[in-house]
């Protein structure tokens, strides 16, 4: 695998990651300023924007590599969701 | 879980069909990246010409139909048993690889897929306990 489909992937799970993380938190503080607040209209926009990034550079990666050797990338990011949030969203 | 449905509106069935979706999604994804792969081209990284796929255009609603279908099971079945059962796929997926796509898949990355998948298998249950107590 060379540096730059390395790179490609990692950005793919950092960035399906964040927005995750942002989806996560946009949803929680409608809790208390509701769904037409505009930092929540923000968080939304940019986690879309950010899955969007993810799904293209898996697309061009899928162009060169076995879905076999890929997907277990995509199941990283659950694991890596959980130690982030654990930190970003300061859960036990 | 009280309450359920039966017949197409079974939570259980739904569940099924939300896998069965990202399964089918992931090797339509595979088959229409593969065929517009251009490596030659570096624009082919952002895999933006994928979209010229009409497979890749099924896989999109395939991946869309699935989210519907788990929003669904989530009103029914606890996440505690949802998200551990979902994360099925990671294991189906490359032997969908294997069977139907044809992937030779080595010793190690066998080994690979297994050690990801007992660290999902570490991490489902308490991820879907915290999502549970929101």
């Amino acid at each position: 695998m060379s540096f730059l489909a390395f790179f490609f992937i990692v950005v793919s799970l950092v960035s399906f990651v964040a927005a995750q993380l942002i989806l996560k938190r946009a949803m929680v503080a409608t809790t208390t300023t509701g769904f037409r607040d505009a930092q929540f209209v923000w968080k939304v926009t940019a986690a879309v924007i950010l899955m969007t990034i993810s799904f293209f550079l898996t697309l061009g990666l899928l162009q060169r590599f076995d879905l076999s050797y890929l997907y277990p990338f995509q199941g990283l990011s659950v694991i890596f969701i959980t130690l982030t949030a654990a930190v970003a969203l300061k859960r036990s | 879980m009280q309450n359920r449905p039966s017949g197409f509106r079974n939570p259980w069935l739904q569940l099924t069909l939300s896998v069965a979706c990202v399964l089918v999604s992931e090797f339509l994804l595979k088959r229409g990246a593969t065929e517009v792969a251009n490596t030659d081209s570096a624009w082919s990284w952002t895999g933006v010409n994928g979209l010229a796929s009409p497979l890749v255009w099924w896989a999109i609603l395939l991946i869309i139909a699935s989210f519907i279908s788990w929003l669904y099971v989530l009103r029914y079945i606890p996440i505690t048993i949802a998200f551990p059962l979902s994360r099925v796929v990671d294991i189906l997926v490359p032997l969908g690889c294997w069977i139907f796509l044809g992937e030779l898949i080595s010793p190690l990355r066998w080994c690979g897929i297994a050690l990801v998948v007992i660290g999902l298998a570490l991490v489902a249950k308490p991820i879907a306990q915290i999502e549970e107590r929101l």
